[in-house]
């Protein structure tokens, strides 16, 4: 142990231009998420204002109990592990196509128009996105069914249907972060050396194989980085997503909960911070788990991508 | 300019026309797709309220009316003080993240700095876990005194750890040799971060960059937190925007559980025109990042 | 793996150790405030020292806030010796904002609070300073003698008061606006009752294809057909079934029954008839089949000229008669009474009121301030309606004319709410031609039921009531709706997972505290 301080020390010492220039940013990141940290102990604890967050009376595990109580842990959870799943890989699928595309186009004004407007979405809030799918699915007023029925077709009723959510959330997903994601892939397939692409031109490498054999591992690092990332945050959801596009719909429910939409409704009244940071705590501490699995793996097979 | 276009050089062939077609279909209909409910949004926010509880949104609206906007622009020197004060927070939130995000992306980078594992992990790990809401705010209003301060709207938002990461991994495929002729030159750290690394990796950090930016365009959540009406002078455009809509939410819900009185603020078409409103400026500023995400220029620009 | 363990180790260590110092610090401020205004021999409080107190209102600064306030605050300098500052919390934030300023170590002295603005959470996590009886009559002697007995009854969590309930006594009736228009071409008389509204929107369904007939939408709407059966079936009931207890658990009780027996509403027989008609009323298409989903308000609709029916309380309808005939007079609308011979529920008065910071410097002058801002008749009236004769001009004992300049400080508009008081109250001359005889009707019927100022403490059963309040958010709506296939399956299934939400715990809960509460009220 004694020998390792000296080493921490001595790089400390020898590298210093380095650790100075990691300092300023581990400064924030200690102030805005480190000290603040310490408020996860509310999650077993009933908070009280004249106690304070450490004061308070602990309360362990009670703040837990809601939550596996009602029966619905089983399903949010899986819920949300399996949308977050659905829409990494959609996404990242999506995003790649049109990065790898947008490389290779000539034109450069139509490149430049679609990735303008292929960033549009980004900005329309989930509460406008919500009220488009209602306005196109609404049963007796909607765009679908007025469209379906003038062409002689009975209308659908989508908010009663179970099995068309998961879709529905899957394609809104992929429109609001098309233009964000793109931007990312392009970004890495524009850092791949252009000699690389310069020999197989010479060795008459077609393009699907120059895809296939340069620009694909160019990339991998980060998909790798970007898969690790978003194990990270696999049991949260984009809680806005799920509560403005379903309606919060009781009919669907079953195929729509998620752990923060659930959290959400539960203590809507009750204002309870400790239940809340529970909640959080649950979700963390699972995640946190699978990260650890998942980045010993890519580091037994790709140390250089790993996390950490 | 020629160097830009390697693949010209030669004759097209068939792939690459088959190539073309698909591109070009491709990403048309994703761009109309894009494209469409924006131009509803812009439409709606040119209708009347009651136009849209009626027919829904229209590519054409039935009505033209400017409610929204006159409601938005009111007063309008609150709203040009407002883009004036997100202007200012996003350039200086950019540049400062961008500044401190990238050294630490390059130390994390470098294969030569021995604690690169444990130091990512220190940053990835405030990503998982987190303190919860309520001693955040204690913390920033009672010891760091953000209250109607803008570092409260700079701040909380300015090292983002998956921007630090991604930069990190768009730092890592710079060829290491490129680093160990400048370290034997007898450049320092800094030296080669700002010499080689950073004009190395214009298309990562434009793209960082850019997200920062969004980032800060689109926050409100630290205004609504941090600010109150003593600092008016310091809300931020989304903010503004939000207060106007979620006013109206707020208040109906309120007024149907008391007797208190009911908003009456159109609230369809702001939401819409908000969305217009918020969205303007930004938008432009993707096309100035272009240049930086074109194919095979960064090895050329360090070449030439 | 052993690298890695130590820098989580580190990790944690860290975060701990910081953690507790910024813990230390947060609890070494919570001393209590110390008593600044200690009453002096005469028992008269001592108001020498100047105090500046900060009230916090929700809502937008009115434009001629501070003029009105400057005017209140003259006064309350010559009286005692205090003055206010006003700070506004906007509606789009207070949700988020307010449980942080009691967290934040701000220095602020009085706020708006109500049943439904956080009083309860507020008050069990030791937000407000009590307010004890000797603390009312020595530093709020005109609030001690006009308090009504009931409203500070309901205001006890735990047996402590921690808010001055409004001074006012407010109904909450129901009524249905319709389309005169629609109702002389189908050759409806009359929208008031139930079976009638099944009538007129028959007529709508058979014969308007473009209108929808009630477009249900809001939380608040979603209940409204629901509970107009439901209150009548009670009502008529032998036993006078009534609702006790939190939303959430969706309790009733009668009130015929001395031992206050808890029962699920979901297990009465009637809750099974009032979903079979809501079903059938459903089904006969009354309201969009994606009602669940919808977040417009039904009267938003109705003023666009989409839906048949508007549903609301009489408020809500007094400022929408008049903007709907201004707009459209061609549709003739008209008002009905919704009650039914159901007498309107009285308002908790925590649907008002103010509170004081447990950590404010002065809690006793906060005190003082608040009761002269209830029952001074000028600090009063200038605070819920502005100035006399810029804002509005009185017209006879209780009414009042709004002048133009008023929509700079509009009439009960500054989140005066919670200093209502019946004894200045001045209302507004609303357009309704019959609302004066409705109003008569509901005065006549208007009673307190027995469980009125009964009030829960849920402290035992808190994690049951979140998860009751998921269910009354979900399946429980969808029946209130009609939304199912099989009622008498879909009840059945609704209470067994009531059961297993811990209901049974809850209702034992509740008839023990309503036991003690009839024990109690026998006793006085």
């Amino acid at each position: 142990m004694k020998k390792k301080e000296h080493t921490l020390l001595r790089d400390l010492r020898e590298n210093r231009v380095k650790w100075l220039m990691v300092l300023p940013a581990a400064i924030v990141v200690i102030l805005m998420c480190y000290i603040p940290m310490g408020g996860i102990v509310l999650a077993f604890k009933e908070y009280n204002y004249h106690d304070g967050v450490f004061g308070s009376p602990w309360v362990w595990f009670k703040n837990f109990e809601y939550f596996f109580q009602s029966g619905k842990a089983w399903t949010t959870t899986r819920n949300t592990v399996l949308y977050n799943i659905a829409f990494l890989c959609t996404n990242t699928i999506l995003q790649i196509t049109c990065a790898i595309l947008l490389s290779e186009l000539v034109g450069k004004k139509f490149k430049r128009v679609t990735q303008s407007v292929m960033f549009l979405p980004y900005f329309i809030s989930w509460v406008v996105v919500g009220a488009f799918i209602y306005n196109l699915f609404n049963y007796e007023f909607g765009a679908v069914n007025s469209l379906l029925k003038s062409l002689g077709m009975e209308p659908i009723d989508v908010y009663s249907n179970k099995g068309a959510w998961p879709f529905i959330l899957i394609a809104v997903s992929a429109f609001k972060n098309i233009g964000y994601g793109t931007v990312m892939y392009l970004a890495s397939i524009v850092n791949i050396d252009a000699q690389l692409y310069e020999a197989a031109d010479l060795d008459g490498a077609t393009m699907w194989q120059k895809i296939w054999h340069i620009t694909l591992p160019g990339i991998r690092p980060t998909i790798v980085i970007l898969f690790l990332m978003a194990i990270g945050t696999i049991m949260k959801g984009d809680f806005q997503m799920f509560w403005q596009v379903t309606g919060n719909n009781p009919m669907v429910l079953e195929a729509t909960d998620v752990i923060d939409t659930y959290v959400t409704r539960s203590l809507l009244t009750l204002q309870e911070f400790g239940m809340t940071s529970a909640a959080g705590l649950y979700q963390s501490g699972l995640s946190f788990v699978l990260v650890l699995i998942a980045n010993h793996i890519v580091k037994k097979v790709e140390p250089d991508y790993a996390l950490f | 300019m020629e160097k830009l276009k390697p693949h010209n050089k030669k004759p097209v062939g068939r792939d690459r026309v088959i190539f073309n077609i698909l591109s070009y279909v491709l990403l048309t209909i994703l761009s109309v797709v894009c494209l469409l409910p924006f131009l509803l949004v812009l439409s709606g926010s040119f209708s009347s309220q009651e136009a849209i509880r009626l027919h829904g949104y229209q590519l054409i609206p039935s009505s033209f009316s400017l409610d929204a906007y006159k409601m938005l622009f009111r007063i309008p020197q609150e709203l040009l003080r407002a883009y004036g004060v997100t202007i200012t927070v996003t350039a200086t939130g950019t540049i400062l993240g961008l500044l401190l995000t990238s050294m630490a992306a390059y130390v994390l980078a470098s294969k030569e700095f021995r604690y690169r594992y444990q130091v990512s992990f220190f940053f990835y790990f405030t990503s998982i876990f987190g303190g919860g809401l309520v001693p955040w705010y204690i913390f920033n209003t009672k010891y760091l005194h953000f209250h109607n301060s803008i570092i409260a709207l700079i701040l909380p938002i300015l090292v983002n750890v998956t921007y630090l990461l991604i930069l990190k991994s768009y730092m890592m495929s710079i060829p290491d040799e490129l680093y160990q002729s400048a370290k034997l030159d007898g450049a320092g750290d800094f030296t080669v971060f700002w010499r080689i690394a950073i004009p190395l990796s214009k298309a990562g950090l434009a793209t960082v960059g850019l997200f920062i930016a969004l980032n800060y365009w689109n926050d409100w959540y630290n205004a609504m937190l941090f600010l109150d009406e003593g600092a008016k002078d310091l809300y931020p455009l989304q903010y503004f925007l939000n207060n106007i809509l979620t006013k109206a939410q707020a208040m109906n819900a309120a007024a149907a559980r008391s007797g208190i009185p009911a908003s009456d603020v159109p609230s369809e078409p702001i939401k819409l025109a908000m969305t217009v409103v918020a969205t303007g400026p930004i938008v432009l500023l993707y096309p100035f990042l272009q240049k930086y995400f074109v194919k095979g220029v960064t090895i050329g620009a360090v070449k030439g | 793996m052993s690298k890695f363990k130590r820098v989580l180790a580190i990790a944690l260590a860290l975060t701990l150790t910081i953690g507790m110092l910024a813990g230390c610090g947060s609890t070494a401020d919570t001393t209590e405030s110390k008593q600044t205004a200690a009453t002096d021999a005469s028992g008269a409080p001592d108001t020498s020292k100047e105090v500046t107190l900060t009230m916090y209102l929700i809502g937008d600064r009115p434009v001629d806030n501070d003029e009105v306030f400057a005017k209140i605050n003259e006064r309350l300098k010559a009286e005692i010796n205090a003055t206010i500052d006003v700070k506004f919390m906007s509606w789009g934030e207070y949700e988020q904002k307010y449980p942080l300023i009691f967290a934040s170590g701000e220095d602020w002295d009085m706020i708006f609070t109500a049943d439904w603005c956080f009083y309860n959470a507020q008050a069990t996590k030791q937000g407000f300073w009590e307010i004890t009886e000797d603390a009312l009559k020595t530093y709020a002697p005109m609030t001690a003698e006009t308090m009504y007995k009931e409203a500070w009854e309901q205001a006890k969590v735990d047996g402590k008061v921690y808010m001055l309930p409004m001074n006012y006594k407010e109904v909450t009736s129901n009524v249905y606006i319709v389309r005169g228009d629609l109702m002389d071409k189908y050759g409806i008389k009359s929208v008031a009752s139930l079976d009638e509204v099944e009538v007129y929107l028959d007529a709508i369904v058979k014969n308007e294809p473009t209108l929808i007939p009630v477009d249900v939408g809001s939380d608040y709407d979603k209940l409204f057909v629901f509970d107009r059966m439901w209150n009548k079936a009670n009502w008529e009931s032998a036993e006078k079934i009534t609702g006790i207890g939190p939303w959430q658990s969706m309790a009733c009780v009668g009130e015929n029954d001395d031992n206050a027996t808890v029962m699920s509403n979901v297990d009465q027989p009637d809750f099974a008839k009032v979903v079979t008609r809501l079903k059938d009323w459903k089904d006969r298409g009354f309201w969009s089949k994606n009602a669940v989903v919808n977040t417009q308000n039904n009267t938003e609709s109705f003023q666009a000229g989409k839906s048949a029916m508007a549903m609301c309380n009489a408020n809500t309808a007094k400022s929408l008669y008049a903007k709907i005939t201004e707009e459209h007079p061609e549709w003739d609308i008209r008002v009905f009474d919704a009650q039914e011979g159901v007498p309107p529920v009285l308002n908790s008065y925590l649907a008002n009121g103010m509170s004081i910071f447990s950590k404010s410097k002065n809690p006793e002058r906060a005190l003082m301030a608040l009761d002269y801002l209830r029952n001074d008749p000028e600090v009063n009236s200038l605070f819920c309606y502005g100035i006399e004769g810029k804002h509005w001009e009185a017209s006879g004992e209780h009414g009042l004319v709004s002048l133009p300049a008023s929509a700079n400080y509009p009439y009960d508009g500054n989140c005066n709410w919670g200093v209502r008081n019946d004894a200045n109250w001045r209302t507004i001359e609303g357009g309704i031609p019959n609302l004066a005889e409705m109003n008569e009707n509901w005065q006549k019927t208007a009673r307190s039921g027995r469980y009125q100022t009964f009030v829960f403490d849920d402290s035992a059963v808190k994690n049951e009531i979140a998860a009751l309040g998921e269910i009354l958010n979900t399946d429980y709506k969808l029946l209130a709706l009609g939304f199912t296939d099989d009622v008498e399956g879909d009840i059945a299934k609704l209470s067994s997972k009531l059961k297993a939400a811990g209901s049974e715990k809850v209702y034992a809960e509740l008839q023990k505290q309503a036991q003690a509460f009839n024990a109690a009220q026998a006793a006085n």
